[in-house]
């Protein structure tokens, strides 16, 4: 079958590889439909993740149909047409039973090797460095889905491909980005990066009660976007200063709520800005958190600042004494994208939200390595591609 | 530790003395870790010291070099593959906490043709009493060893301990408890494991540590964990990419 292998900074190809197997009795094998380039898998095209390994299948938002299932799998059959989230969850262990999916204890294989880095092992991911498990991922024909019984969330006839995949990670990355707001109904909140995961957090905050949102971005299409589809107030943070801006916009408070939905490869104007990129590029720095510390610092006192954005490593000068000072509360983490796929597919059902509408580029799974290059340097007003095989 | 429990860990420490790891001389107390092998080798590398420094000399300078590299190479090896038996064994102690009780831990661990399925290196246990059980087992070169374990605790529902039995090719002596959790339920698993196989000196162990993967013993566990949570072993063994495609070409063309 065709896949998207890794084989260095900026060097993808697309590659005849063998065709998936069942490895365990909960697995099955997905026929994949559709599959998309998330703004996460940028940090490993641009080299920002560890743990990489030549050959390695990319992809973690991907769905399709069922062509096998293990022996032990119930609840789903061949012919199935099902989206796959992207954190592997066995659905037994504490952490599966307190619906923290992203912290399933059993699903990575090289558990130790996050043991070092983080302290103690979330869950396996698909398509996502050998720090979690080094599973193949989806930007392919095939895919092996282990624990198929827990990780799956079926798609009714009427709701199109396009319409569901988004199940599978930036919706309810976005859902639980706001929903870690915890929104009571009439805030201000403010979201850094108008990618796919923006886009969702700004229409999710909405769904949960904020009363205005507030877009950060400088790309035109992204900010046009969260305006005129997602319902935001936009502001360019090239032409204008957001922390002066956002003082004006709530009255000198700051919003109650900061998105971070930019993470580990900010761009940052300014000095600053320029501190960052130089200590990356010196591997001084493994992430650079421009964002994150104008999200921290705009913030109201007491207010939440929440982190979707996906870091990796250790961030410098950070803000800690703004948020120790302010009461600041910190929230973050990997979706645990099993808790939302029900609820989340109840309002698309409904027509309450349409995912498809952060799609900017459809592309064949073939030109996969020319969509992540156009993607990562924002050309083309691209926001979302996605690949069919 | 209750003094119960406190006479329990002393019983099997001198246990441990009483099944001394292979190569070792007969052991000492606790006390003494230099022996006389370690005098040898210390004496050499003074040796070697003294016999450079003096190869300055005109005339015995090719002789005082020879003297020293020879006296280099001889503690440089000593220490490598030294015969201390205290730093061939491998002792790993490690917890896990498990969402299932301790008696069905206890039960699927009491029943030892279970331990193959998630301890690595054990190809297959056969109990051939209630207490002595026949092991085979594969050791980090690859090959096959067999060997002899006996059980020498057994409390229901609480531990299990055993020891391969002396003169055994592999040493392999180890206790597992399993301890209700205080809150949130299930149990604290501790094992407590002291191994070495043939092949497995200095310079093995540290080369294991500089390519960085975790104990064995931690890893089993975790299997352990994986296989009664899930009935599973997460593994991506087999799976298919680039890699894959490159071996399989490799094949095809010979």
């Amino acid at each position: 079958m065709l896949a998207n292998c890794w084989y260095g900074k900026r060097d993808l190809r697309i590659e005849d590889v063998p065709d998936p197997a069942l490895l365990n009795p909960r697995d099955a094998i997905v026929r994949i439909t559709l599959s998309a380039i998330c703004g996460s898998d940028l940090h490993l095209y641009n080299g920002v993740i560890p743990g990489m390994r030549a050959g390695d299948i990319l992809g973690h938002e991907f769905m399709g149909e069922v062509v096998e299932v293990g022996s032990e799998v119930r609840g789903l059959a061949v012919g199935d047409r099902i989206v796959v989230p992207f954190p592997i969850a066995c659905g037994a262990c504490f952490s599966c039973a307190e619906e923290h999916f992203s912290l399933c204890e059993n699903s990575n294989p090289n558990a130790w090797l996050a043991d070092e880095l983080w302290g103690h092992s979330p869950s396996g991911m698909f398509g996502y460095s050998h720090i979690v498990g080094g599973y193949a991922g989806g930007q392919a024909e095939y895919v092996r889905v282990p624990f198929a019984d827990v990780d799956h969330v079926k798609i009714p006839e009427g709701i199109r491909d396009e319409q569901a995949l988004f199940l599978s990670d930036v919706f309810p990355t976005g859902y639980m980005a706001a929903e870690n707001c915890d929104l009571q109904g009439g805030e201000t909140v403010a979201v850094w990066g108008c990618g796919p995961v923006g886009q969702f957090s700004i229409v999710s905050a909405y769904l949960l009660g904020a009363e205005r949102v507030i877009a950060i971005d400088r790309f035109a299409e992204r900010l046009a976007m969260a305006h005129d589809q997602a319902g935001a107030e936009t502001l360019d943070y090239t032409k204008v200063d957001v922390r002066e801006a956002l003082d004006e916009m709530t009255g000198g408070r700051g919003p109650d709520a900061c998105i971070d939905a930019v993470g580990a490869e900010a761009h940052g104007p300014g000095v600053l800005g320029a501190y960052d990129h130089i200590k990356h590029a010196l591997m001084l720095e493994t992430d650079r958190p421009f964002a994150l510390r104008q999200a921290i610092l705009a913030c109201r006192n007491g207010g939440t600042v929440s982190v979707p954005g996906v870091y990796g490593g250790f961030l410098d000068k950070f803000p800690f004494g703004s948020v120790m000072n302010r009461s600041l509360t910190l929230r973050s983490g990997q979706t645990h994208v099993q808790r939302y796929t029900r609820p989340l597919l109840d309002r698309i059902e409904r027509g309450e939200v349409d995912p498809s509408f952060v799609i900017t580029h459809v592309r064949r799974l073939r030109e996969a390595p020319e969509a992540y290059r156009m993607f990562n340097a924002k050309e083309d007003g691209c926001v979302k591609v996605v690949l069919v095989p | 530790m209750t003094s119960a429990e406190g006479l329990a860990w002393r019983n099997e420490a001198a246990l441990r003395l009483e099944f001394p790891p292979p190569g070792s001389r007969a052991l000492t107390s606790h006390g003494s870790r230099w022996r006389a092998l370690d005098w040898i080798g210390i004496t050499l590398g003074a040796a070697a010291l003294v016999a450079l420094r003096s190869s300055r000399a005109p005339g015995r300078a090719h002789w005082g070099r020879m003297l020293g590299a020879a006296a280099v190479a001889a503690s440089s090896t000593h220490l490598l593959y030294g015969t201390r038996p205290r730093s061939r064994a491998d002792h790993v102690r490690t917890t896990i906490r498990i969402r299932r009780e301790p008696q069905e831990l206890y039960r699927f661990w009491r029943e030892l043709k279970n331990l193959p399925r998630f301890m690595q290196g054990v190809e297959s246990v056969e109990a051939s009493s209630h207490a002595r059980s026949h092991w085979r087992g594969a050791a980090p070169g690859g090959r096959t060893l067999e060997w002899e374990v006996d059980l020498i605790a057994d409390e229901p529902d609480r531990r299990l301990a055993w020891c391969s039995r002396p003169g055994s090719a592999v040493f392999h002596c180890g206790s597992v408890r399993f301890e209700p959790a205080r809150s949130g339920g299930g149990t604290f698993v501790r094992m407590d494991l002291q191994s070495a196989w043939p092949g497995s000196g200095l310079l093995d162990r540290a080369l294991r540590r500089f390519r960085g993967t975790e104990p064995r013993v931690k890893q089993d566990l975790r299997r352990f964990k994986q296989l009664v949570e899930t009935g599973e072993i997460a593994t991506t063994q087999g799976q298919s990419s680039g890699r894959a495609r490159r071996a399989r070409a490799r094949e095809g063309a010979c």
